[in-house]
């Protein structure tokens, strides 16, 4: 199946980030994961459409003091369709 | 009220915490399943034959009490193969248990295998003093910054002769409480302190209590504000503070090892559960939901929005985030000394009318805490109510996935097994310290853990994996 690969950088890691992106998947009903990665960055996997993972950047990126830097976003296969959406 | 929040923020960043990062109560922990136990497992049979036991998972490490009570021999080590750990040193100690506080950088605290990497030379260095050492209560927190991992041991060294009882020690090291208060503030302390106490409190252990601190701080004059702090603290609960060096790595640290003895034997009587046996909260729980809440709303202004759409006020927030706060900085020793007075004398038998079975407390995992009960008693429990401190703030925090499960606690409130014939009293006395206590389920029976909650449930808990362990029950209400 496919899903949206979001890269996130900024001072997003120890921020209280994922537990924003959490709170704004569940509220849109998208299902994936958030993890941070070993260079600082944040990596959201959404099972949706470029619209959904676009309008997920969006909500996130409005948050106070949280500073994002640059978001990319690539479509890859994924192995397992996510059943929730999930903090790793 | 939120740009002197943000200024409070930009000031806790220079003393090295991101106050926004904390799931709050709590430094950000290493994964003990996904992490720290992995990276444990493969050290631990070279290390035990070398005499060092690595304890299973527990709260708080119990062993007999001795008359001549217990020596604490603090060494800071730094991590890795260049850890200057001196075996000459640790045999000349000679201690037969320790407890230790592990910072590691937060990009390896993910790794178990960079995690071992850190650890293992630790280990292999102290297992070369050739003295058989139990290592206890570990305890590992994640930090921002490399130059500031260390690992903290905590050497014990009981003296004189066997004496009826046992004593527990416990280590909780944190860096921060109430992100939205400054870190000077009594509180601060008081909920870290009792927070580490509170894994001997939950044991009915109250006597002879003694904090080995772990204080630290980037400038001078608040490391010493804080120190004034937890005398006062001491002070006021009738602990002894034990002098012992700090990290000295130059951020926000607030923590101790403590230590207490008791005449009683500790409620492990996991074996003893047996049907009809209650469930006793000692107040109800959820002390995190509001503080979560709170600095929520800092970080993202939607939710405002919505606590105003829910009929809630920033200002019942405030007050509501300060009613937690007051709770999490307010040591449970009232709870204590009334759990201990129903525990059997250390060396009598247990007796399943009169005596308490096991307890456990309500801290990060929140209601999940019962699940865990029911495996250790291999038991079935069936609860009838889920008593929250805030239900119409946490149902909202849930519904609104700001807290994915909004019965957890720092400090938190005990559970208790309490035998049916007792409960009344039970509660009575705890009512008598100035407690909310709640019965709030009871033991069905023996055999694989099963955990039947109200569906209700689902409105202070947002988080599946913690749902899934619960066989919910009736619709609504």
């Amino acid at each position: 199946m496919r899903i949206q690969l979001i890269r996130v950088c900024g001072e997003v890691q120890n921020t209280g980030f994922r537990r924003l992106v959490w709170r704004h998947a569940k509220k849109m009903g998208l299902k994936g994961w958030v993890r941070n990665l070993p260079d600082g960055c944040v990596e959201i996997g959404v099972s949706g459409s470029r619209s959904e993972a676009e309008a997920l950047v969006e909500r996130v990126k409005t948050a106070r003091i949280i500073s994002v830097e640059s978001v990319e976003i690539l479509e890859a296969e994924a192995s397992e369709s996510p059943q929730d959406f999930e903090i790793r | 009220m939120f740009e002197e929040l943000m200024e409070r923020v930009k000031y806790y960043k220079k003393l090295g915490v991101n106050p926004l990062s904390l799931a709050t109560g709590c430094a950000v922990k290493v994964d003990l399943d996904r992490v720290v136990y992995p990276a444990l497992s493969e050290l631990r049979p070279k290390l035990e034959k070398k005499g060092l036991r690595i304890a299973p998972r527990e709260d708080a490490d119990i062993f007999p009490r001795t008359s001549g009570g217990v020596e604490v021999h603090r060494r800071i080590y730094t991590l890795g193969p260049q850890t200057n750990v001196d075996p000459g040193d640790v045999a000349r100690i000679g201690p037969c248990r320790a407890i230790t506080v592990i910072q590691v950088y937060q990009r390896y605290a993910n790794q178990p295998e960079r995690f071992a990497e850190l650890v293992g030379p630790v280990y292999e260095k102290l297992a070369e003093a050739g003295v058989p050492i139990h290592l206890g209560k570990g305890h590992s927190i994640a930090t921002p910054f490399e130059e500031d991992q260390f690992a903290l041991f905590d050497f014990l060294k009981p003296s004189g002769g066997r004496e009826e009882g046992f004593t527990a020690a416990n280590n909780d090291t944190m860096h921060i409480i109430d992100p939205t208060e400054e870190p000077g503030d009594y509180r601060q302390v008081a909920g870290a302190l009792s927070n580490t106490l509170n894994d001997l409190f939950v044991l009915g252990v109250h006597e002879n209590l003694r904090l080995a601190l772990v204080i630290n701080a980037p400038i001078e004059e608040l490391a010493e504000k804080m120190r004034r702090n937890a005398e006062e603290f001491a002070s006021k609960l009738g602990a002894e503070i034990i002098e012992v060096p700090q990290p000295t790595r130059g951020r926000l640290l607030i923590g101790a090892t403590a230590i207490g003895d008791t005449q009683k034997h500790p409620p492990t009587f996991y074996g003893e559960a047996r049907p009809g046996m209650k469930l006793v909260a000692t107040r109800p729980f959820g002390e995190l939901a509001p503080i979560n809440v709170y600095i929520s709303a800092v970080i993202d202004e939607s939710v405002v929005e919505e606590l105003e759409e829910n009929g809630i006020t920033v200002e019942e927030l405030e007050r509501l985030k300060e009613d937690a706060v007051n709770r999490i900085a307010t040591p449970n020793i009232g709870a204590a000394r009334v759990i201990s007075r129903y525990l059997p004398d250390a060396g009598e038998p247990y007796d399943p009318d009169q005596h308490i079975a096991a307890t456990t407390d309500v801290t990060g995992p929140g209601i999940y805490v019962v699940y865990e009960l029911a495996q250790q008693m291999r038991a079935r429990i069936r609860l009838h109510d889920i008593p929250v401190l805030y239900p119409r703030l946490s149902e909202y925090a849930t519904s609104t996935y700001i807290i994915p499960n909004a019965t957890a606690g720092t400090n938190g409130a005990f559970i208790a097994v309490v035998p049916e014939p007792v409960v009344e009293s039970f509660i009575e006395d705890l009512r008598a310290a100035g407690l909310q206590p709640v019965v709030f389920g009871e033991i069905l029976g023996r055999g694989e853990a099963v955990v039947e909650a109200p569906a209700k449930l689902k409105k202070y808990v947002a988080d599946t994996r913690v749902l899934s362990k619960f066989r919910l029950v009736g619709g609504g209400d």
